[in-house]
C-alpha cells in the first residue's frame, strides 16, 4: 500500500515536471504547492502572479480605450501617444492601426446611426469606427443641440451646395485636351511658331516638372532665369534689341494667348511676320522703330512682340486693362514701350538720340521678380473646355509691387477724350499724360501722338487678371466673375448677375424689381436720373431730388416746417405723385431722409 | 397758403423724463408727459387717478425725476423719443455701431441710460429740434459729464443745465427729497409755460391793433377780420418785428444757404431781420400755430 502510494506520487511528480515546460494549463493551476515539490511550486506561483499582472494591465488598457472612445474621438496626437505607450508596454492589445484598417472596410450605414440611442457610452463604443468618420464638430453640434435631424439636414444642404460649387474647391492645371485646344489657338494665331516654342510656353507658364500643378506654383529654376539673362547679356550692345533669339525664348501669358478679341483683329501671318521683321531690323534706329504705321494689325503685332521683348506678363495685363477700358478710342493705338524707372527726360533722350541700347533697359526691367513674390492663383480664368474648373492663368502673374516700374504708351489721335478718370482704370493704374513738349516721338507725325505714362498700382494680382478675364467674358468664351457694379453703363449691367444687381439697387436705396431684365431696365433708368459714381453719391442725389420735390409743393412744405407729423405713407404718396421716379425708392430711405431733414413722421394718421 | 391740419399745435410743454427710485437707487423709469408735475405726483401715488402701474411696486416709491428732456414739437415725436430711449438696443435713431446696449436685458445702469440719451440727442432729427435737457440731480449730471462711453458731445446745440439743483448738500431722504424734487420740476414747468404765455399775450395784443404789415413782404395782415395766415413776432419785448411765418421761413433758409450750409427744409434758428436777435424757429412756429388756433376759436 505504501509502495503504491509512493509510486503514484512519483508519477505525479513526473507529470508535473513535464507540464512545467509546457504552457500553463488548468492542471498546472490546479496543482497546489502541497502536491508539488517546493522548487517547482515556487515557479508556478511566480507565473500565475505575472499572469495576474498581465490581466490587470489588459483590463487597464481596456478601460483606457473605452474612456478614449467616450471622450469624443481623441485627437490624433493622443491616439499616437496611446499607440506608442501600448507598444512600449508590450501588451497584447490590438494596435490602433488595425482598427483603422477595419474602419475602412466597414462602412457605417444611415440606418445604424439613425437608431435610437439609449446610452451614449454604449453607442460610442459600438459605433466607434463609423463615428470616427464624422468630424468632431458635427457630432458635438448634433449631440448638444439635440436636434439630430435638423443638424443633419443643414449639413446635408451644405454638402449639396459644395457639390454644386465645385469651382471653389476644384483647381487644376490644363490637361492634355485643353492644351491641345490652346495649341490650336496658338497655331491659328502664330502659325510660324514651332512646337518647341509651344512646349517652351507651357514649361514657362507652368513649369517643367512632372507634377504640373506643383511646378506651376514654384518660381522658375535658377537655370531658367540664368538662361534668359545669358541670352540677354550674350547679345552685343549694338545688336538689335528684339532679335530673333530673344523673341524665340519668350512666351505669351495665357491672358495674351486666350485673347479672342485680339485674335480676331490680329493680322494675317504674313503681316505678322512682316511686323516682326520690321521690329527686329529697325531696333537700332529707335526713331524709325517707333515710327507709326497706320495699319492697326501691324501695330498690334508689333505691340505684342514688344511685350514679349520686355519679358513681362505685366504687359499683357496692362494691355488687357487698357483695352477693356479704352477700346472705343483705341483705333489708333500703336506702340508701347517699357522702361524702368528712368526719369522721363532721360528716357525721352534715349528715345530721340538712339544712343542707349534698349536691351539693357528691357531686360533690366524686373517688372516681375519671380523670386521675390509668392504666386497667387488667378481664379478668374476658367478652363475653356471645362467651365467648372478654375485654371491658374500662369505662374508669373504676380506683380512685384515695389519695383517702381513704369510704362509709356503712345496713343495716336485719341486726344484726351478717353475717360482716364474711370475709377476702375484708376484703381489698377496710375495714368498721366506727359507734357506735349515731352512727347516728341516721331518727326513725321508728332502732332498725332500723345505720350501716356502708366504706373501699375500695387494692387492684388487678381484685379489685373480679372481685367483680362473681363475681356474674355466679353468675347463670350468664359463665365463672368462676380463683380461689384460701380458704373451704370449698359455693358456692365448686362454682364452682371441678378444677385449683384439686386444688392446694388438695395445699396442705392431702391426697391429691386423681380426679374433680372427688369432690374437691368431699372438700372438703366436710374442711370438717366443719377449721375454719381458711388452709391453714396447716388444716395445724396436722391436726397437732393426729394428735397427739391418738397420745395415745389408750398402747401405740403408748410405742413413740414410747422412740425406737423406726417404719415410716411402720405409723404411717399406725395413724392411719387410729383416724381414717379420716387416710386422705386425704399420707404426706409425716405424715412431716413425725412428724419435728417427734421420732418416729423408718424406711422398712421393722427 | 395754409393747409396745415386743423388743430395741429406744438404743445406748450412736452417732455421725456428719467425717474430714479429713492429707496432703490438701481431702479429707473423712462416716461413722457405734457405735464411733468402732475405725472410725477401720479408716480409717487399722490394723485389717486392716473396710470402709474410700473412705478407703484412696493418699495419703489417715492420716485425722483433726475433728468427731463423737453421741447418736443409734438406728442408723437416725444413718444418716439421715449420709445427709443427705452429701447436703446434696437432703436433706429441709434446707429448699430454706436449702440452701448446690445440686448434687451442690458442698459439698466444710470451710465447706460444717460449714454442712450446722449446718443439720441446726437441724431440729426432730435438735434435739429433744439431739445433742452434739464438735470435735477447732481449725481445724474456728474454721470453726464463723466461720459463713460466716450460719446462724442451730442449736444453742442442742446441746452443742458442743472441750475435748479439748488440744495446740493442736504442729506434729506425719502419724502423730503421727493418733495424737493417735485418743487424743482414745478419750477421748470412753470417757467417754460409762463414764458410762452407772456409771448402769446404780447402777440395777441399786437394783433388786436388791427392791420399789420409783414416785415418782409410788406403785405397787410388783419387778424381781426378774416385772415388766418400763420404770422409770427419777435419774442423780444423791445422788438416789434412781425411777418408771415412763410416769409420768415424763406429768409431763414436763404440765410442758411448764404452761410454755406447744406440745403434744409426746416431751419433751426435764424436772426430777427429787425433786431438780429437769434430766434428759435420752433418757438416762432409754436406761437404762430397758437395764434392761428386762437383766431379760429374766436371765429
Amino acid at each position: 500500500m505504501e509502495f503504491k502510494r509512493a509510486e503514484r506520487h512519483l508519477e505525479l511528480l513526473d507529470e508535473a515536471r513535464h507540464q512545467d515546460s509546457a504552457p500553463e494549463g488548468e492542471l498546472a493551476k490546479s496543482l497546489t504547492s502541497t502536491l508539488i515539490p517546493d522548487e517547482s511550486g515556487q515557479e508556478v506561483f511566480l507565473s500565475t502572479q505575472i499572469q495576474a499582472q498581465m490581466d490587470e494591465l489588459d483590463r487597464q488598457q481596456d478601460v483606457r480605450r473605452s474612456l478614449t472612445r467616450f471622450a469624443l474621438q481623441a485627437s490624433p496626437e493622443t491616439q499616437h501617444t496611446a499607440t506608442d505607450s501600448a507598444q512600449q508596454e508590450g501588451t497584447k492589445r490590438r494596435p490602433l492601426k488595425r482598427a483603422k484598417g477595419q474602419k475602412d472596410t466597414r462602412r457605417p450605414t444611415r440606418k445604424r446611426t439613425a437608431t435610437k440611442i439609449k446610452s451614449i457610452t454604449q453607442f460610442n463604443t459600438d459605433n466607434f469606427e463609423s463615428e470616427q468618420q464624422l468630424s468632431r464638430a458635427e457630432r458635438v453640434v448634433s449631440l448638444l443641440s439635440g436636434k439630430k435631424r435638423k443638424v443633419k439636414d443643414i449639413l446635408g444642404r451644405l454638402k449639396r451646395q459644395d457639390a454644386h460649387e465645385p469651382s471653389i474647391s476644384r483647381f487644376a492645371t490644363y490637361d492634355e485636351r485643353e492644351w491641345q485646344h490652346i495649341l490650336q489657338l496658338l497655331q491659328a494665331n502664330f502659325q510660324q511658331c514651332p512646337r518647341a516654342q509651344m512646349r517652351e510656353v507651357r514649361d514657362y507658364v507652368y513649369g517643367s516638372g512632372p507634377d504640373i500643378w506643383c511646378s506651376s506654383q514654384l518660381p522658375p529654376t535658377q537655370q531658367e532665369q540664368k538662361e534668359s539673362i545669358d541670352m540677354a547679356s550674350s547679345l552685343p550692345a549694338n545688336v538689335p534689341s528684339l532679335s530673333v533669339p530673344v523673341a524665340d525664348s519668350l512666351v505669351f501669358s495665357l491672358s495674351q494667348v486666350m485673347d479672342v478679341k485680339q485674335a480676331r483683329n490680329r493680322a494675317a501671318p504674313s503681316e505678322d511676320e512682316k511686323a516682326r521683321s520690321e521690329i527686329s531690323n529697325s531696333s537700332m534706329d529707335l526713331g524709325s522703330r517707333i515710327g507709326i504705321d497706320d495699319h492697326r494689325d501691324e501695330g498690334i503685332s508689333a505691340e505684342k512682340l514688344e511685350s514679349l521683348g520686355s519679358g513681362s506678363m505685366l504687359h499683357a495685363d496692362l494691355e488687357a486693362v487698357l483695352d477693356t477700358h479704352l477700346s472705343p478710342s483705341f483705333d489708333e493705338s500703336v506702340h508701347t514701350h517699357s522702361t524702368q524707372s528712368h526719369p522721363p527726360s532721360v528716357d525721352l533722350n534715349t528715345f530721340q538720340n538712339n544712343k542707349s541700347p534698349l536691351i539693357p533697359a528691357t531686360f533690366g526691367d524686373n517688372l516681375i521678380d519671380l523670386t521675390q513674390d509668392s504666386f497667387a492663383v488667378v481664379k478668374s480664368l476658367i478652363s475653356p473646355l471645362e467651365t467648372d474648373v478654375q485654371v491658374p492663368a500662369t505662374r508669373t502673374t504676380t506683380l512685384n509691387a515695389g519695383c517702381g516700374a513704369e510704362r509709356r504708351l503712345i496713343f495716336r489721335n485719341i486726344g484726351r477724350s478717353v475717360n482716364f478718370k474711370d475709377p476702375a482704370l484708376q484703381k489698377s493704374l496710375e495714368l498721366r499724360f506727359l507734357d506735349s513738349d515731352h512727347a516728341v516721338l516721331d518727326s513725321e507725325e508728332e502732332d498725332g501722338y500723345e505720350l501716356l505714362e502708366i504706373r501699375p498700382r500695387p494692387v492684388p494680382v487678381q484685379r489685373l487678371a480679372t481685367a483680362s478675364a473681363a475681356k474674355l467674358v466679353q468675347s463670350g468664351v468664359f463665365e463672368t466673375p462676380p463683380a461689384k457694379i460701380t458704373s451704370l453703363d449698359d455693358s456692365t449691367l448686362m454682364s452682371t448677375s441678378a444677385h449683384e444687381l439686386r444688392s446694388s439697387l438695395r445699396k442705392m436705396g431702391f426697391k429691386p424689381k423681380r426679374t433680372r431684365l427688369e432690374m437691368v431696365k431699372q438700372m438703366q433708368q436710374l442711370s438717366q436720373h443719377l449721375k454719381g459714381n458711388s452709391n453714396e453719391e447716388r444716395r445724396e442725389e436722391i436726397y437732393d431730388q426729394l428735397l427739391s420735390t418738397i420745395e415745389q409743393l408750398p402747401d405740403f412744405f408748410a405742413r413740414i416746417y410747422t412740425y406737423e407729423p406726417i404719415p410716411l405713407s402720405e409723404l411717399v404718396r406725395v413724392l411719387v405723385k410729383e416724381n414717379p421716379f420716387m416710386d422705386d425708392i425704399e420707404d426706409v430711405v425716405v424715412r431716413d431722409w425725412a428724419e435728417r431733414m427734421g420732418i416729423s413722421l408718424t406711422a398712421a394718421p393722427e | 397758403m395754409e393747409t396745415s391740419k386743423q388743430g395741429h399745435l406744438i404743445p406748450p410743454f412736452y417732455c421725456c423724463y428719467l425717474l430714479q427710485s429713492i429707496p432703490k437707487r438701481q431702479s429707473f423709469y423712462i416716461g413722457s408727459t405734457p405735464n411733468p408735475v402732475r405725472r410725477l405726483r401720479q408716480h409717487n401715488g399722490l394723485v389717486k387717478h392716473g396710470s402709474a402701474y410700473r412705478t407703484k411696486k412696493e418699495g419703489m416709491r417715492p420716485w425722483e425725476m433726475i433728468v427731463c428732456v423737453y421741447g418736443f414739437t409734438s406728442k408723437i415725436v416725444a413718444l418716439q423719443f421715449e420709445h427709443a430711449w427705452q429701447h436703446g438696443h434696437s432703436a433706429h435713431f441709434i446707429a448699430k455701431e454706436d449702440r452701448i446696449v446690445k440686448n434687451k436685458t442690458g442698459g439698466r445702469s444710470i451710465h447706460q441710460k444717460i449714454g442712450n440719451l446722449m446718443l439720441l440727442l446726437k441724431h440729426p432729427f432730435f438735434n435739429n429740434m433744439g431739445l433742452n435737457v434739464q438735470f435735477f440731480s447732481v449725481d445724474a449730471f456728474a454721470v453726464w459729464e463723466q461720459n463713460k462711453y466716450r460719446i462724442s458731445p451730442p449736444v453742442g446745440e442742446t441746452e443742458v443745465s442743472n441750475e435748479l439743483e439748488v440744495d446740493k448738500t442736504t442729506d434729506s431722504f425719502g419724502d423730503e427729497l421727493s418733495q424737493r424734487n417735485l418743487e424743482h420740476v414745478n419750477m421748470l414747468f412753470s417757467r417754460v409755460v409762463r414764458e410762452l404765455e407772456d409771448y402769446v399775450e404780447k402777440c395777441e395784443g399786437a394783433l388786436k391793433r388791427g392791420v399789420l404789415h409783414c416785415g418782409i413782404c410788406a403785405s397787410k395782415v388783419n387778424y381781426i377780420e378774416n385772415d388766418t395766415v400763420l404770422v409770427t413776432f419777435c419774442p423780444l419785448e423791445n422788438c416789434n418785428f412781425f411777418s408771415h411765418l412763410q416769409c420768415l421761413h424763406r429768409v431763414f433758409l436763404d440765410d442758411i444757404l448764404h452761410d454755406g450750409a447744406s440745403r434744409a427744409l426746416i431751419p433751426k434758428n435764424g436772426n430777427c431781420p429787425s433786431c438780429h436777435h437769434t430766434l428759435e424757429w420752433k418757438t416762432l412756429t409754436k406761437i404762430a400755430l397758437i395764434l392761428k388756433e386762437g383766431q379760429n376759436s374766436t371765429k
